[in-house]
């Protein structure tokens, strides 16, 4: 570990061979262990995290967990608005994913992570069928983005956002149709593909494309209400 | 503003989510659409907010320590828990190679195993020997040979075989063959069968198995004993006949059958008839009345029962009883030429008194003439020399005739044959087995005799072969032993008696020729129940095995068989009731070509136990027209102990006169039903007395036995009946091995398709592809419908070109298991699964399907619904991996997915050209590579005609051998002697039947008493009154006994009647209406002092009375003849009455006198 401590305590070193050297010994240490933190060092991908938990080493599905569980964990509280809710909305989803995965198939057509988020969205949905209020880390967002500091020189891409915009847009995309609320989740938290996200809802491209422009027509009235 | 507004699709527009097409048309709309182009950068500015806002929101938002440290227990706990499934689940790929890798290792092993088994044992040969006629409920044998049927190795005998026999489909025997190959086979015939049926015996080793099926008749044998009141009739007189019948197998009566008895005459026409139901002792009796106009001759008496027949011959004459009982005897039994000859001769009335002063005349051919006259004893000595010039060599019978005429007299004339010999001791030789047999010692009997028969104890002088033998005969008899090297062997033999008579005779024994010898040895030929017939079968030749049959009533009811030790093989067979009567011993020896080397022997087994008859009568003596009273006791003895015993009895009480013959033995009718036909006609040969045989004191049995083997050395044996072979195609272990193997490896042939075509479906089916790959698969197999003349097309070119073929199935095979070795890579370094495990199941189906090829071409491969049910799979593991090969292609993975399709038309292209290579043909590889079963649904459509495999049937040659029906299969029975026997009938008349039909006031029957089946009671004893016929004679009483057992027995006792003064008439054979008739009163005195008689005729109806009465004086012990005229004067029959008065006694009796 110690190793992994001086490498990554070094960026400016640029020893881009010692670098692979770390590289090569991670991903050796985890093809006999498949331990999660030689995986992230190793860089190894996901499909082989996933062929080798196919394979019978169980030990890197927790590699594979500590790789998505905050992406999860974000989607799960984004619908709830709760943060326990979300919580187990995670275990129930890795639970599932950990019974589905020998069967997922690495070579096929789906990115992993579409089927990730097709599975915390079901997982979430099913309980969100209990009504569970905000709890306080929701508002705490909200409030993190009133505290936003004023644009500056400095920070060129903030330049635009002040706290209070951002707040405002927030707002705004709280009090979104909860479909349209997802599709902007999946669009701007996750950066994901108009093709994937239908994959993720199980509905059309046209219909991702629909929503979306409806959802900014929305998210245009309630601001320039506000 | 522009009606063709874009900002509904400003969004996906910023996002970059539009095609190029509507990308540069909203481009251009933008470009001259001022509002759009406004709430563009208004929506990016907002897009570009929500990025920030998102990132700002989310980024810090993370699952928090607590949550994350918990859902992280939880699921190392799942991972952890379920270990041992979880790691089995995991490593199903590797799990499902090993399995199949373990399959292959099994299937290696176990086909080393079975390919190692011992090479095929040669197929056995099946000999079935026996007799073909069974009787119900009998103890029945059969012989049953199983040995290899390798000519070049020689017949090896096969131990251990499985023998079943059925007699009309029930299984009467179950059991293995011996060291010798042999099963000897006993069972009981079913009581309730009979008639035809079928006779199968099954076997079955290692070398196949055998199933021969014979027509066989099931009915039981029978013996009939028929006899008569008397051997000779008067055309008129009543006929009595009766019949016993018992089982030829046990010797029991039988009972309720009906019996046909037919009476025919001279010309064998038919006289009578009738069916007869036997009793419960086995008898029927018949009476017939023989017409007045029956013309003489023999007739014949007929019985029969089934195909059972048995015959009596029976004279029919006008004969006139004689008067008295002449006897001549010599000093010797024979004499050689020019011998004095001493004789006597005695003469006596049938009521036993002498024949006194009767005049003798002895004559001889051709100028002998001695007479004389009796003395008071009716004795005459008389003596005379033969002619000295002998005719011949042989022995030759010089005929003496006496007559003799009383003092009333009557005349009698006898003739007496002489035996004259031209030496004085007959020599005979006979080999044991008839012929000598080479290279074994034989035994060669040799007989002494006296002329006339009786035996001569000699010393003999022998040289057989020039090699000197001496002996001394017992009872006429010795054994030599001799062990013949020729062809021929010349016995020289002297015989000297003790008074120095002296016989010589060279003979000349034939060798018998065969391919091999053997000779069958028993000590004795009459032995009794409870004895242990010991027998010796010496050989030549290297047989391992003698086989000995015991054939009891034309039935096998043992078969034994012993190795052969030394030349020699040795029987022993208890005895037992089962066994009683004639057994003919068969041995013989099986050569490798499966003749028979025989040789038999036929003895007799006597039942222990005897009937005895006791008969005893009030008195000596009667007087005519008396009652008398007799009893007969019937009691069986056994080993010394006597206990009464009900029987059946026929009784005959017939005239002397009439019986004019020697009384029959005892034991007569006992012999008649031990002895078989055989024996029963070869007994003269050997001077067999056959009741005697059975009967006498131990001595003399010991030379009747001698007699006996002697007798019936060389009989004809009796034939197999049944015999049958058959070759069985050979199944061993290791045929059956590899039987199994392939039936073993065509069930995992049938199994690997399915499990690869599951794996292929589950596999596609969650990438959505399944459909797709199977639609192309369909337009594929489509499309393959019109490729169909060309696959046919194909493997015609394949076959013609065989030699290629083999190169090109070479190649094939090399290919695809290239192919399926890249695909298992493959998997491995992909850690594609699904790759391997596929991959890994067509590597074992193409391993264990190449060993099924093989055993296939070898003969065990799948048949029928197998072959089937193979072809059927094989299609279905080629459309399953064309399917995975499309499914690939569908799923973009290109390169794989065409090779997969290519290995499944390899597969097919592989099975095409099998059929073609000369090593691999069999009908799996036939219907495998059938094009007709790849050119698609059409094909299918017309090739319902396609594989239909050549079952292959097991050919089981079965050789037709002889099968030959016993000797005509009608055993005709005759009657043992034209003599007048004992006889019965189903009526018992506890009266006296009087049964000369003639009306008379004075009775003068011939038979004076004829119950056929009189019984005897629990104690044994039997008493009846017998009203004695006016006739003074000696009445015999003949009884033979049987009893429900079917022990026989027989006596006689003789009644006298008796008066010391009678007459009687003698009626001469010509009589003529109106011309005088003269008949003979004799008067016979025998009081003490002479009397004055007077004889004088009565005067009747239907004669004249022409001379007057006849006054004499006749002294005392004389007979006296007074002559009686009368005229008869009309046709018919009238009665004559005659009386002789005397002081003393006087006479009268009456006689029916027949006028033509």
């Amino acid at each position: 570990m110690s190793v992994l401590a001086v490498g990554m305590s070094r960026p400016c070193a640029g020893q881009a061979i010692g670098a692979a050297i770390v590289r090569a010994v991670a991903r050796w240490v985890f093809a006999i262990t498949g331990d999660r933190r030689a995986a992230e060092v190793g860089g190894v991908s996901t499909a082989e995290l996933i062929t080798r938990f196919q394979r019978g080493q169980p030990r890197t599905f927790e590699a594979l967990y500590d790789r998505y569980k905050d992406y999860v964990y974000r989607v799960a509280f984004f619908v709830t608005r709760n943060r326990e809710e979300a919580e187990d909305a995670v275990q129930e989803t890795f639970l599932d994913v950990l019974k589905a995965l020998l069967d997922y198939d690495v070579n096929g057509p789906a990115r992993f992570e579409t089927w990730l988020y097709r599975v915390t969205l079901n997982r979430t949905r099913m309980r969100m069928r209990r009504q569970s209020l905000p709890s306080a880390e929701w508002d705490d967002v909200e409030e993190q983005l009133e505290r936003l500091p004023s644009p500056s020189s400095e920070r060129p891409e903030t330049v635009y956002l002040d706290g209070e915009r951002a707040s405002t847009l927030w707002h705004a995309v709280d009090q979104l149709p909860e479909e349209q609320r997802a599709v902007v989740m999946l669009r701007y938290q996750q950066g994901l593909a108009y093709n994937e996200i239908a994959a993720v809802l199980g509905i059309r491209e046209g219909t991702v494309k629909s929503r979306l422009y409806n959802a900014h027509r929305k998210l245009q009235q309630l601001l320039s209400v506000g | 503003m522009n009606e063709d507004h874009v900002d509904h699709e400003l969004v996906a527009y910023l996002d970059g989510e539009l095609d190029t097409a509507d990308r540069a048309r909203v481009e251009a709309h933008l470009a001259h659409c001022p509002a759009c182009a406004a709430a563009l950068e208004e929506l990016r500015a907002l897009s570009r907010d929500l990025d920030a806002t998102f990132d700002a929101a989310m980024s810090p938002v993370r699952l928090s320590y607590d949550a994350d440290s918990r859902i992280r227990s939880v699921l190392r706990d799942r991972l952890e828990r379920p270990h041992w499934w979880w790691a089995l689940w995991q490593k199903r790929g590797l799990m499902a190679q090993a399995a199949m890798a373990l399959l292959l290792v099994l299937f290696s092993f176990r086909t080393y195993y079975v390919f190692r088994l011992p090479a095929p044992p040669p197929p056995q040969e099946t000999l079935v020997l026996g007799q073909n006629r069974f009787a119900p409920g009998t103890e029945a044998a059969l012989r049953v040979i199983v040995r290899s049927a390798e000519a070049t190795l020689g017949a090896v005998p096969v131990a251990g075989a499985e023998v079943a026999v059925r007699l009309a489909s029930r299984l009467v025997y179950e059991g293995v063959t011996d060291a010798s190959g042999s099963a000897e086979v006993a069972f009981t015939v079913p009581d309730d069968l009979s008639g035809a049926a079928d006779l199968v015996v099954e076997t079955r080793s290692a070398g196949g198995e055998d199933r021969i099926v014979r027509p066989i008749t099931i009915e039981r044998a029978y013996k009939i004993y028929l006899a008569g009141d008397k051997a000779a009739y008067r055309p008129g007189q009543r006929l009595h006949a009766r019949a016993l019948v018992l089982d030829a197998v046990d010797f029991k009566p039988v009972t309720g059958q009906e019996v046909a008895l037919t009476l025919a005459d001279a010309q064998g026409r038919q006289m009578a008839y009738t069916v007869a139901t036997l009793s419960a002792f086995g008898v029927a009796a018949w009476d017939v009345d023989l017409p007045m106009t029956a013309s003489p001759g023999t007739y014949t008496l007929r019985a029969s029962l089934g195909d059972t027949v048995s015959e009596r011959a029976i004279t029919v004459d006008t004969y006139a009883l004689p008067a008295f009982r002449v006897t001549v005897a010599t000093a010797q039994t024979f004499y050689t030429p020019g011998d004095w000859v001493q004789g006597t001769v005695d003469a006596a009335y049938f009521f036993g008194k002498p024949v006194a002063g009767a005049r003798v005349k002895v004559r001889g051919q051709p100028d002998i003439e001695v007479s004389g006259e009796t003395d008071a004893r009716g004795h005459f000595d008389f003596g005379f020399a033969l002619p000295a010039a002998s005719t011949g060599e042989a022995m030759a019978l010089f005929e003496v005739s006496v007559e003799v005429v009383d003092t009333a007299g009557q005349v009698v004339g006898v003739r007496h044959p002489l035996p004259v010999a031209p030496q004085s001791i007959l020599i005979k030789a006979v080999p044991e087995s008839g012929a000598l047999k080479p290279g074994v010692e034989n035994t060669i009997f040799v007989l002494t005799a006296y002329p006339d028969g009786s035996p001569a104890e000699t010393t003999l002088t022998v040289t057989i072969q020039g090699r000197p033998y001496s002996a001394v005969t017992a009872y006429g008899l010795a054994a030599l032993r001799y062990t013949p090297t020729a062809e021929t062997a010349t016995v020289d033999i002297v015989a000297r008696d003790a008074v120095g008579a002296e016989g010589h005779d060279v003979i000349l024994l034939q060798t018998d020729h065969g391919p091999g010898t053997l000779l069958l040895h028993a000590e004795r030929a009459a032995y009794t129940v409870g004895d242990t017939l010991r027998l010796e079968a010496w050989l030549t030749g290297d047989a391992p095995t003698v086989y000995l049959d015991v054939i009891h009533a034309r039935q096998m009811a043992a078969a034994l068989s012993a190795p052969v030790v030394a030349g020699r093989a040795t029987f022993a067979l208890d005895l037992d009731n089962s066994l009683v009567g004639a057994l003919e011993l068969r041995a013989y020896t099986v050569a490798p070509d499966g003749s028979l080397v025989t040789d038999s022997r036929l003895v007799v087994v006597d039942a222990p136990g005897r009937l005895a008859v006791d008969v005893d009568a009030d008195r000596e003596t009667y007087y005519p027209g008396e009652t008398a009273h007799v009893h007969l006791q019937t009691s069986r003895q056994t080993n010394g102990h006597t206990e009464p015993v009900e029987a059946a009895l026929g009784i005959a009480v017939v005239d002397t006169s009439v019986y004019a013959l020697d009384t029959l033995p005892p034991g007569f009718a006992r012999a008649y039903f031990l002895l078989d036909p055989t024996m029963w006609e070869r007994r003269d040969a050997a001077r067999l007395d056959a009741p005697a045989l059975l009967e006498a004191t131990a001595d003399v049995r010991a030379a009747q036995d001698v007699a006996a083997q002697a007798a019936w050395a060389g009989a004809p044996a009796v034939d197999f009946s049944l015999s049958a072979t058959s070759t069985a195609t050979s199944v061993d272990g290791a045929t059956r091995g590899r039987r199994a193997l392939a039936g073993q490896l065509t069930w995992v042939l049938a199994l690997l398709p399915l499990a690869v075509s599951v794996i292929v479906v589950r596999g596609l089916a969650p990438a959505g592809v399944l459909r797709r790959a199977l639609r192309r698969l369909g337009w594929g197999l489509l499309g393959a419908v019109f490729l169909a003349p060309l696959a046919v097309a194909g493997a015609v070119l394949a076959s013609f070109l065989s030699g290629v073929a083999t190169a090109v199935t070479v190649g094939l095979v090399s290919l695809i298991l290239v192919l399926v070795g890249v695909a298992l890579i493959h998997g491995w370094r992909g850690g594609d699964v699904r790759m391997q495990v596929i991959a890994g199941l067509l590597l074992v189906y193409l391993l264990l399907g190449g060993l099924l090829v093989l055993l296939a071409a070898q003969g065990h491969g799948p048949t029928g619904g197998w072959l089937v049910l193979l072809v059927a799979t094989f299609l279905w593991l080629s459309g399953a991996l064309a399917l995975l090969g499309q499914g690939w292609v569908v799923a973009g993975r290109r390169a794989v997915g065409w090779v997969t399709t290519a290995l499944a038309i390899l597969l097919i292209f592989l099975v095409l050209m099998l059929p073609a290579v000369p090593a691999l043909t069999s009908d799996l590889t036939r219907a495998l590579g059938n094009p007709l079963v790849y050119a698609g649904p059409l094909a299918w459509m017309i090739g319902c005609t396609m594989p239909t495999p050549e079952v292959i049937v097991e050919t089981v040659e079965v050789e037709k051998t002889t099968e030959k029906t016993v000797e005509g299969a009608m055993p005709v029975e005759t009657s043992p002697t034209p003599s007048p026997m004992p006889t019965t009938g189903a009526q018992v008349t506890p009266l006296p039947v009087l049964a000369e039909p003639y009306p008379l006031r004075h009775i003068f029957p011939e038979t004076l008493y004829w119950a056929p089946e009189a019984l005897t009671d629990a104690d044994g004893t039997l008493t009846f009154d017998l009203p004695l016929a006016d006739t003074i004679t000696t009445w015999r009483l003949t009884a033979l006994a049987s009893t429900r057992a079917g022990d026989l027995g027989a006596a006689t006792y003789d009644l006298v009647v008796f008066r010391d003064f009678f007459v009687e008439l003698a009626v001469p054979d010509v009589i003529q209406v109106g011309k005088p008739l003269t008949i003979t009163a004799t008067i016979y005195n025998y009081l003490p002092e002479a009397q004055n008689v007077t004889v004088s005729a009565e005067p009747g109806a239907g004669y004249t009375v022409l001379s007057a009465a006849d006054t004499r004086v006749v002294p005392p012990d004389a007979v006296a003849s007074a002559p009686i005229v009368v005229r008869p004067e009309e046709r018919g029959v009238f009665t004559l009455r005659v009386k002789a008065e005397g002081v003393q006694m006087s006479d009268a009796l009456a006689v029916e006198v027949t006028v033509p």
